[in-house]
């Protein structure tokens, strides 16, 4: 116990209050609202409102024994330092297993307090329920901390005087935003989680709870897009790869409820407007909650293996899998049970609709969650299975994502542009003859561009008029971003012509006039024309090129344009690290282009770790120059120099400052909706969603853009893979060599199972000698994979496992998702077809036309529906 | 007045504990900061759990009338903008020519159809506070005075809410009470036994 320290025995004192209050919150809460007993309802409310204040006193402790520098308590002497900078001690807090589960449970604790703060007029009837729910999940993590992983404990024998100090991986500016942001997005999908629930438990399943909902939502997702990008942000300039996105299992637990998120911002809109998908949507907010919780539980439970995974604990595991479960059987019992409540009001009337586009897009969005679950997973479910622990490696994750997120892509487009119900013919000419001519011009412009380029390897026209018909995907990527590109500006256009045509001002005027006039719909156009510049980016990858060279003094390795000439090298050192710096000039063209610093950083207390690699980047919007050391030698001056030249990647960072602002104004009020409830008197509220109070939200918004802020100041770091090798990396020589290293990962165990052709690591090198010894002795491909698979356990060798047994479960799966999801087409279509010859059949019976309510008597009213709409626009 | 005291011990001890720290320290640090923060954050902790504790024993606070009907009227209402703007968004996707003409004829009535209705029952409600009332007090007469039930009948039969109840003079108003045959006190219409004295009020049926 805390016998030692009285302040860390009144930290988790103070946990265990809360524990109690939480515990008492959920009880009183569901107490009251049975038996109708308002005073045990409001104690319960104020009880919530106690365990918050009480998480939030436990945390402040927690970062006073930080800052003080106590010793004495075990978490503290782990993972903070005197000599490191104040920020790092404090974001020290949720740099260790224990720190980070009582830092989820401080934001939730303040998330859910603020969501029953902001809501508990709005609904009354649902608002025991929720605190029920939220502080359930509070209690758990409090739990959690109390009794398996206890920040508090002290040392019973003597403290040491000296800290470990933080992993020096963490010692960086990403540390203090990355991490926060993407647990902001997971704690924020528990809100939307209980107020779902707790309609299902009330049976107010009318969609009054839709609204706090959605905009909760929106900040989940928000936060998560912000946390991934972090994410590859810090891995593009800590970890010293050359890329930003490695299909890392903790990324992909960020990703997941990333994607389910988006799915239900989609799909929620046709609730909205056409009362359907109400089974669904529900179903997606469990789905996004649960999916958060499979994300903390694999990066705290050992079960996955990564870089910034905090190791194996199966206690903590089996703990996570109960609860997880529970939560599961749980709501969708709930669901099954409010089904009848839960039917549609309408039905999809034809192929050709916006309803149609969301189910699409809905479905693309959760098979591509889907399948990266079950890749994420696939080396634990292998290893039950077949006692074999085997992985899959990007190459396998980008085969199949690359034309989902094309689909995707396009479906952007589309979505926007198809009306509801049903589309013409001659509306979708209308609408769709711009973009498509802007797409295909594109197609064939870069085609041909590029072609020519290359003009001297065709030895033929038809070789020729082959890769000119062949798609790629690279292109295909450009030609869509110009298609949705075109679409978006055609949206404004037409829409801000349209209003100029009422309200008589000029263009400009009425373009804001629109965007502030819809403020959902536009701000959502513009999050599409940044996932669009995302793609960009993200289809610059295609063109990356990359060289590497062990460099004496004054000798250069040229890589594209780009000729990088090795200097010297420099020893510094301060307080916590020694840093050997090396200078680098880089000509272009002949050119002077820059004088770079890549260096490499050895931390005090951690010796025993590799020094971390500084990357130096020139950054441009057409490109990235990218100039990593990976190893030196001070005594001849030698180092290892790996070049990259990234195009386009900046598009990426940039098409996330778009969606923030995006986001921002999607999420501001819309006057509309207060104009729509004029009639309706203040207090119910309900029509105006979740919008009142809207301080939060900009408050929220605000220190997003600090937290950008800071995040571009940060510096660029890395942790080597293995001890630096001063002599031939080895690389491919030539391109069906290059071919075989790409089926192939290092092994050296730290790296993240990068691939042969792209780890720059000393294991790497030795691995690709071997190969390139085999193949020069004759050796087949197929012969040296054979190699690989004897000399190292299992599959564990390759990127992709082989096609046999219970592996085939990784192939199919692709291939069964897309087939469900022709099933399911098939069937709707069925049901589309049937339903039109029943309407042609009852056609042919003349019926009473234009509605009938339409008589003489409703003349009235609807002479009032006019004047409604007139003061909407 | 509570309230200024409960700032007043709110800012001393969370100012108290800094300078306490910082004193200790022999400079302001951040660790000082923390200390006092903490103190804060107990103080308001320790607070919210007295407040749960004693809201056990008293009134919540005002304003916790749900009305039963209340929640119905404001789903229409969402019903109603949520047609409002899908009628909004049909016109301008019309104006920008994604509807076409026919299209936007035939859905737009659609949404008309369905925007007219939900009005006329948001019309329907808007009287219908009264109209249960009365409702449930005719309930509660039926049966026992024939000929005030005919009368309250005959108000709410044929016409309909809209225009009758307004209308109608208070019905409660043309039911005579009873008084008590041995003591004199004025009694419900339907009452069986004087509420004062027990006396039977009503004759006894099918008593031979």
């Amino acid at each position: 116990m805390n016998n030692g320290n009285p302040i860390a025995s009144v930290g988790h004192a103070g946990l265990l209050i809360a524990l109690v209050a939480s515990a008492y919150a959920v009880m009183a809460s569901v107490a009251g609202a049975r038996r109708g007993e308002k005073r045990l309802e409001h104690s319960g409310l104020v009880a919530s409102y106690a365990s918050t204040a009480l998480v939030a006193f436990s945390s402040a402790v927690m970062f006073f024994l930080l800052l003080s520098n106590d010793y004495s308590v075990k978490y503290v002497q782990q993972h903070s330092d005197a000599s490191m900078p104040w920020i790092y001690k404090l974001t020290s807090f949720w740099g260790g297993l224990d720190g980070s589960i009582m830092w989820w449970a401080l934001l939730l604790c303040a998330f859910s307090s603020l969501a029953v703060f902001l809501n508990r007029e709005r609904h009354k009837e649902l608002i025991p329920y929720v605190i029920a729910v939220l502080y359930t999940v509070v209690a758990f993590f409090l739990f959690l901390i109390i009794f398996e992983k206890r920040p508090f404990d002290v040392f019973l024998t003597d403290a040491p005087h000296t800290g470990k100090g933080l992993n020096p991986l963490l010692q960086n500016p990403y540390m203090a935003t990355h991490p926060p942001s993407l647990y902001l997005g997971f704690v924020a999908a528990t809100v939307p989680f209980a107020f779902g629930l707790a309609a299902l438990i009330t049976g107010n399943l009318d969609d009054s709870w839709l609204a706090s909902t959605r905009r909760w939502m929106m900040v989940s997702w928000y936060f998560l897009s912000q946390g991934l990008i972090l994410g590859s942000l810090w891995a593009y300039e800590e970890l010293g790869w050359g890329g930003y996105w490695g299909w890392d299992p903790v990324e992909n637990a960020g990703f997941l409820p990333w994607l389910t998120a988006t799915a239900f911002l989609h799909s929620i809109m046709v609730q909205e407007r056409r009362g359907m998908m109400k089974v669904w949507n529900v179903s997606l907010v469990i789905v996004t909650f649960t999916l958060t919780m499979i994300g903390t539980f694999m990066t705290r439970s050992g079960i996955v293996q990564s870089v910034h995974a905090f190791g194996q604990d199966n206690e903590l595991a089996v703990i996570f899998l109960i609860f997880i479960s529970t939560i599961l059987i749980f709501s969708f019992g709930l669901v099954i049970y409010r089904l009848p409540l839960l039917r549609s009001r309408n039905e999809l009337d034809s192929w050709m609709s916006r309803e149609f586009a969301f189910l699409l897009n809905n479905w693309v969005l959760l098979s591509a969650a889907f399948f990266v679950l079950i890749a994420t997973l696939f080396p634990t479910l292998s290893e039950w299975v077949t006692n074999e622990r085997i992985t899959v490696g990007p190459p396998f994750f980008n085969k199949w994502m690359t034309p989902i997120g094309l689909i995707l892509l396009f479906l952007t487009g589309v979505g926007p542009l198809i009306a509801w119900r049903r589309a013409t013919p001659a509306n979708l000419k209308e609408q769709f003859s711009i973009p498509i001519a802007a797409g295909s011009i594109t197609y064939a412009l870069m085609k041909l561009g590029l072609a020519l380029r290359a003009h001297e390897t065709w030895t033929s026209t038809w070789a020729f008029a082959k890769y000119v018909l062949w798609p790629s995907a690279d292109v295909i990527c450009f030609s869509l971003v110009a298609f949705v590109t075109a679409t978006i500006t055609q949206e404004f256009v037409r829409g801000a012509r349209v209003r100029q045509s009422h309200t008589k001002l000029d263009f400009f005027t009425s373009l804001i006039g629109l965007v502030a006039r819809g403020k959902r719909r536009y701000g959502g156009y513009i999050v599409h024309m940044a996932m669009v510049l995302m793609f960009v980016g993200f289809a610059g990858d295609a063109y990356k090129r990359e060289g590497e060279a062990t460099l004496e003094r004054g000798k250069a390795v040229t890589v594209g344009p780009y000729v990088v000439r090795f200097d010297g090298l420099e020893r510094t050192a301060d307080a916590t690290k020694e840093m050997t710096t090396a200078s680098v000039t880089v000509t272009r063209d002949g050119v002077p282009y820059a004088v770079m610093h890549p260096a490499k950083w050895a931390y005090r207390h951690h010796e025993e770790e590799p020094p971390t690699s500084e990357v130096d980047i020139k950054r441009t919007l057409a490109a990235d120059l990218y100039v990593v050391m990976n190893g030196y030698e001070v005594d001849p001056q030698l180092a290892n120099l790996k070049v990259v030249i990234n195009p386009l990647v900046n598009w990426v960072w940039l098409g996330f400052l778009l969606l923030a602002i995006g986001t921002a104004i999607a999420y501001m009020p819309d006057r509309a909706y207060a104009l729509a409830g004029k009639e309706v008197t203040p207090k119910d509220g309900d029509l105006h969603g979740g919008e009142p109070k809207n301080g939060g939200g900009k408050a929220i918004v605000g220190a997003v853009f600090l937290l950008l802020a800071m995040g571009g100041m940060a510096q660029a770091q890395s942790v080597d893979h293995a001890m630096p090798r001063a002599n031939d990396p080895a690389l491919a020589r030539t391109d069906s060599e290059r071919e075989l290293f790409k089926r192939i990962v290092c092994m050296c165990g730290t790296c993240g199972r990068q691939v042969l052709a792209e780890c720059s690591c000393g294991t790497a090198a030795t691995m690709r000698r071997t190969i390139q010894s085999l193949l020069d002795s004759g050796k087949t491909h197929e012969q040296v994979i054979e190699y690989e698979l004897a000399t190292y356990p299992g599959q564990s060798a390759l990127v992709v496992p082989l096609d046999k047994g219970f592996n085939r479960l990784a192939w199919a799966l692709p291939y069964a998702i897309i087939l469900g999801g022709v099933g399911l087409l098939v069937r709707f279509g069925r049901a589309v077809s049937r339903r039109d010859r029943a309407q042609k059949a009852a056609a042919a019976v003349p019926s009473p036309q234009p509605s009938p309510d339409e008589s003489a008597e409703d003349a009235e009213l609807s002479a009032r529906l006019d004047d409604e709409l007139d003061e909407l626009s | 007045m509570r309230r200024l005291a409960y700032y007043l011990g709110l800012a001393l001890i969370t100012l108290g504990l800094s300078a306490y720290g910082a004193l200790v320290a022999g400079k302001p640090t951040g660790s000082a900061v923390f200390l006092g923060l903490s103190g804060g954050v107990l103080f308001i902790s320790i607070d919210l759990l007295y407040r749960a504790a004693r809201s056990l024993f008293e009134e919540p606070p005002a304003g916790d009338l749900a009305v039963a009907t209340g929640r119905r009227r404001k789903e229409l209402e969402r019903e109603k903008t949520a047609i409002l703007k899908a009628l909004k968004e049909l016109e301008f996707d019309h104006e920008m020519g994604k509807v076409s003409d026919a299209d936007f004829v035939e859905i737009g009535g659609i949404y008309r159809g369905r925007a007219i209705r939900v009005m006329r029952r948001l019309d329907d409600r808007q009287m219908d506070y009264a109209a249960i009332v009365e409702e449930e007090l005719n309930k509660a007469r039926r049966g026992v005075k024939p000929e005030a039930a005919a009368v309250l009948l005959a108000t709410s039969e044929g016409s309909s809410p809209i225009a009758a109840a307004p209308e109608t003079p208070s019905p409660v108003a043309a039911v005579p009470s009873l008084s008590c045959g041995s003591c004199g006190s004025r009694n419900d219409a339907d009452a069986v036994f004087c509420k004062k004295c027990a006396a039977r009020l009503a004759p006894v049926e099918g008593v031979v």
